[in-house]
């Protein structure tokens, strides 16, 4: 029977990336036709992005502000949120998918069981990019301006997809070891934190009490750091770079460790 | 012979019975509340530690602490996340079919409305002293703290019952659970366009003039004068008036939604 399977020529162990893409694959078709999964995911960082540019306004005007307009402070860490939030919809999705014993099946399929992983990392990088995106276009409208674009954006773009991974990894990682879809307020709320206790709202050297200490340790801060140099007076230098460079490897991995093992111990 | 032997329950007794129904149904679910108590003490102590030194700006309201200036902003961030529990509960007792049989009862119909209503707004009144007290042991003041509890607790409760009756109308309209959180992002906007996070007058632009519309922005006004100044009875007034308003208004909506609930 194996011999004659195997004879047929058409059981052959799939590629990782032909397999991971098709897991892409799927996601980006189940966004396709429920847009309002797209809408869900910009409506927040849009919203948010909107009220902070005119609510704080006058934060700019504090001494050392790095920039005059709130709209560039406010618009880089709207679009990582963004991000984050995608990354955390791919653990909704995989909640879902356990639930109703998807997951499982997918399991049964021939293929590296990392693909199902990098495949839905890969969806979700897709997605955040989309939503980072239309709210970058949001921002410029709302009065963003580029301080140098040419070196900033891409690392900027660098920034997104780090947290659009971390927050897949973090998400991925929880629901494969809880299994059960009651954990899935723990994505929003694990994310939610690691984003505000950092400079999202205003700079270091502003922050006081707690959040200065605890900002300057969340490795959320130097991404944003990061992100936030296409935007700020002075453009990218490398003391604001290499921080987040490091930021983004070191969490990443982090994060990445997280959700193989996570995934490992649900197939065992 | 029946009905000697098991009289009907007064109105009140039904509705009493029901709103103990509708605050159990949340005790039960964490869920349901511990987000609306966790969450605004986290973005308090965010936005205070981060915001604190704008208190330098000119035109800012001269207050102790950020964290003070926060405090309507909490207290009503809280209600607001609390208070949809109610139209949760209606939501989900129209889609197990629980609701045709209270509604096959003899249950009077204002204490099916009533009696969730007064849990919602029982549990305004938990989370505002709740709020307070931990606020307080951060370093939040209120002027005069007899006049500025009493004040709170009664527009935290109104609130809730305004924000119950929404959500409750909400339900009875639509009969589904997903359709009450949906509209949930229209309260957390009408709280973001107001004066709850920032003053007004220092963002300018568009963003005043919508603030200055915004009935949140009236009661939040209200409520902080009455904290940072102690007992101004204009102000309290103002903040108790637009509150009480806004449940009238609710409550008249859940009123007609229920009458169309029945109906059909």
């Amino acid at each position: 029977m194996t011999a004659a399977v195997e004879g047929l020529g058409t059981t052959h162990e799939p590629s990782v990336l032909a397999s991971s893409g098709a897991v892409a694959w799927r996601g980006v078709l189940r966004t396709l036709r429920f847009p309002a999964i797209i809408v869900q995911s910009i409506f927040f960082p849009a919203f948010f992005l909107l009220v902070y540019t005119g609510l704080y306004r006058a934060v700019t005007e504090l001494p050392n502000f790095p920039t005059d307009r709130a709209a560039n402070w406010y618009l880089p860490f709207m679009m990582m949120q963004g991000a984050a939030f995608s990354g955390v919809g791919a653990g909704f999705a995989t909640a879902v998918d356990i639930d109703n014993g998807f997951f499982d099946r997918l399991l049964l399929v021939p293929g590296r069981r990392i693909s199902i992983l990098l495949g839905t990392l890969g969806f979700a990088l897709v997605r955040a990019v989309t939503v980072a995106f239309l709210v970058m276009i949001l921002g410029l409208g709302l009065g963003a301006r580029f301080t140098d674009a040419p070196l900033g954006l891409p690392l900027l773009f660098l920034g997104v997809a780090a947290m659009s991974l971390i927050a897949s990894c973090y998400s991925l990682g929880l629901i494969y070891r809880v299994k059960d879809q009651r954990v899935a307020p723990m994505f929003q709320v694990g994310i939610f934190v690691a984003l505000f206790v950092s400079t999202a709202q205003v700079p270091l050297d502003l922050a006081t009490g707690w959040l200065h200490d605890a900002a300057r340790f969340n490795p959320v801060t130097n991404i944003l750091r990061l992100g936030r140099q296409a935007f700020l007076t002075g453009g990218v230098t490398w003391t604001d770079t290499w921080g987040g460079l490091v930021a983004v490897v070191a969490t990443t991995v982090v994060a990445g460790l997280w959700a193989y093992t996570g995934l490992r111990k649900y197939v065992d | 012979m029946t009905a000697a032997a098991h009289p009907r329950p007064s109105a009140v007794a039904q509705a009493v019975a029901i709103a103990g129904r509708s605050v159990k149904g949340v005790l039960r679910q964490p869920p349901q509340w511990v987000p609306s108590l966790v969450f605004p003490l986290f973005f308090n102590a965010v936005s205070a530690a981060a915001f604190d030194r704008t208190r330098a700006l000119p035109g800012f309201p001269e207050v102790n602490s950020f964290l003070t200036f926060l405090l309507p902003a909490t207290i009503l961030q809280g209600v607001l996340l609390g208070a949809t529990a109610a139209g949760n509960d209606a939501a989900v007792d129209i889609e197990n079919g629980f609701f045709d049989r209270l509604v096959l009862s003899p249950m009077s119909r204002v204490s099916l409305l009533g009696g969730r209503l007064v849990g919602s707004m029982a549990l305004g009144v938990v989370q505002v002293v709740f709020f307070l007290a931990v606020l307080s042991v951060f370093g939040a003041r209120l002027e005069n703290p007899v006049a500025g509890i009493l004040v709170l607790v009664v527009v935290g409760a109104l609130l809730a019952g305004a924000v119950g009756a929404f959500s409750v109308s909400i339900a009875l309209r639509t009969g589904s659970v997903e359709a009450v959180n949906g509209f949930f992002p229209i309260f957390f906007a009408a709280l973001f366009m107001s004066s709850a996070f920032f003053p007004p007058s220092l963002s300018g632009g568009w963003f005043e003039t919508v603030a200055s519309v915004n009935p949140i922005t009236w009661i939040v006004d209200g409520l902080r004068e009455v904290i940072i100044e102690g007992w101004v009875p204009g102000a309290a007034a103002k903040a108790v008036a637009v509150s009480l308003a806004l449940g009238i208004l609710a409550i008249f909506m859940a009123t007609r939604s229920l009458a169309a609930r029945i109906r059909t």
